[in-house]
């Protein structure tokens, strides 16, 4: 898979990614703000696939970068090449509420580390066995993509329906 | 003064006017202004201060594309090159031809080979992304070629300005001290510029956004003077120049939506006060060498895209789209007919020749490059049989 990124000047940037079906996807980052999907074949025909309006295009890229899971504008997400870091906030249903992070088994069932909880009342980094995850509270997660995946659907409502 | 505020109101309403048709009627807006300016010059005399502040235009929209300019990456460069050479090849010589053959001095000739070949990068860029062709890959050569014509006319101007325009007494010495002036005033400025670059940057980025309009506006016009009043360089190479400087300094999106404003209201000016400087009475005289030249242009243009096209390793429909795309004229031509009007008063015909082709070519120019593909599909089937023709997709 290669990809590449060309200037068109005036107009905007070009990434073009070479797809295995020996197409080649291309997306125009427009200077005025918005996005252009594209199919080319390898005669060189395009077939427009959509114009997006940089918070659709945005939306898209979080999916895309996930997986098929849905996300808030607010969440946020951070992810490398084979790990991610990733922002869980705590509805009053998840199943982890009132217990701690040793009864609860995270680690043990997703694979997943808890590597801080953030709340009003005073953020844990490194938070020990023995605390207490509350409603609201947001969870820093951090694993592989698979293993940060597994916590999502075990533990959070914004988990993927599968 | 109320003669003027009225002149000016009339001005304005009539160039809304024509912005708000272009918008429905789909095409440029360039044509359209020397249209009214041609209409307005029946009525009223072309003035000072309309002149002066279509020299502002100038300034801006020459800045402005100093501002965006940019060397393309070196991988792309040789193609790029290329592409734009054989652009070069096949109309800038055949401008010089039709001047010569029509009777025209080697001067005029120049100039008509200067409107000949610069395309309009600003209406094709736009043409690209009203047509939703960002994606497609003769897209890049396109804007490829655009980039490579850019670069040629800043050296055409700083050509013309120092070998044509500036010298009073003919002669080798004369020629060579205008190139040399011009030549060390360009590398004092590059010189300035990198010396001077980062301190000026951060001068104008720290400053309220009057401050900032204020001081950016006293840069430009400065640089602009300098290079009319001592290097001998026409302002419009000078802004074209303070746009690179400002450009590399990282103020570019913020400087270039500042002055967008005022770009658009004076170079509106300078279209109309071209446009009232056009005789009507000459145009039945040029009417038959206009109808030639506009027949000439479009089949060189088109002939050069397709060959440039075919190199930078397009198939043959694709290259026909390349070729259609490179037709439209704009700012450049009418910025190179009204500097030959400037220096002489024979060139009516340069100018009135010059409007009839950029207005011809801004209608015939993004049509074809709104049918390019179903025109390129048309050639493609005269050539290729029908039993070979492949299904067309979608």
């Amino acid at each position: 898979m290669a990809t590449r990124q060309t200037e068109l000047p005036g107009v905007g940037t070009k990434h073009s990614i070479d797809l295995a079906s020996g197409e080649e996807l291309v997306v125009v980052e427009h200077r005025v703000g918005h996005w252009e999907l594209a199919r080319v074949d390898s005669e060189g025909n395009t077939t427009p696939l959509a114009t997006l309006q940089s918070r659709e295009a945005g939306e898209l890229g979080r999916i895309l970068s996930r997986g098929s899971i849905s996300v808030e504008d607010s969440r946020k997400q951070m992810l490398f090449e084979e790990f991610s870091i990733d922002w869980v906030v705590l509805d009053d249903d998840s199943p982890l509420i009132g217990q701690t992070l040793q009864d609860s088994g995270v680690r043990a069932r997703s694979g997943a580390s808890v590597i801080a909880i953030l709340r009003a009342e005073g953020s844990m980094a490194s938070p020990p066995p023995e605390a207490r995850f509350q409603e609201g509270d947001t969870l820093v997660v951090m694993g592989h993509r698979e293993q940060v995946e597994t916590f999502l659907r075990l533990f959070s409502k914004l988990a993927p329906e599968s | 003064m109320e003669g003027h505020l009225f002149q000016f109101a009339l001005l304005f309403g009539v160039l809304g006017l024509a912005a708000a048709v272009s918008l429905s009627v789909r095409l440029p807006v360039v044509p359209l202004y020397i249209a009214a300016g041609v209409v307005l010059g029946v009525f009223l005399e072309p003035d000072e201060v309309v002149g002066f502040l279509g020299k502002l235009g100038v300034v801006f929209l020459l800045f402005s594309m100093g501002l965006e300019f940019s060397i393309p990456a070196p991988r792309d460069a040789g193609k790029f090159v290329a592409a734009g050479s054989i652009d070069w090849a096949f109309n800038f010589p055949v401008g010089l031809i039709a001047g010569l053959a029509l009777g025209w001095s080697w001067q005029d000739s120049v100039f008509l080979a200067g409107i000949l070949y610069m395309s309009s990068s600003a209406v094709v860029a736009k043409c690209i992304v009203d047509f939703g062709r960002a994606a497609r890959p003769e897209t890049e050569t396109v804007l490829g070629i655009m980039v490579f014509e850019d670069l040629v006319i800043a050296f055409y101007l700083v050509l013309i300005n120092t070998l044509i325009v500036t010298p009073s007494d003919e002669g080798p010495a004369a020629y060579l001290f205008a190139l040399v002036r011009a030549a060390a005033f360009i590398a004092l400025l590059i010189a300035l510029a990198r010396r001077f670059g980062k301190p000026l940057a951060r001068l104008l980025a720290h400053r309220s956004e009057e401050g900032f309009t204020l001081v950016l506006f006293s840069f430009v016009l400065l640089v602009a003077s300098a290079a009319e009043g001592a290097a001998g360089l026409s302002e419009a190479v000078g802004a074209f120049l303070a746009g690179l400087v400002i450009g590399s300094t990282g103020l570019k999106e913020r400087a270039s939506s500042t002055l967008l404003p005022f770009q658009t209201l004076f170079a509106a000016l300078f279209f109309v006060s071209f446009g009232m400087s056009l005789d009507l009475r000459s145009m039945p005289d040029v009417a038959l060498p206009g109808l030639v030249l506009v027949i000439v242009g479009v089949g060189s243009k088109i002939a050069g895209g397709y060959l440039a096209g075919r190199v930078a390793g397009h198939p043959p429909p694709l290259s026909a789209v390349v070729g259609l795309s490179l037709v439209p004229k704009g700012e450049f031509s009418v910025l190179i007919a009204a500097l030959a009007a400037s220096i002489s008063s024979g060139h009516t015909h340069l100018a009135a020749l010059t409007g009839l082709y950029v207005f011809a070519l801004s209608i015939i120019g993004p049509i074809g490059m709104r049918e390019a593909d179903r025109i390129a599909d048309l050639l493609r089937r005269r050539i290729t049989p029908a039993t070979e023709r492949p299904t067309p997709g979608e």
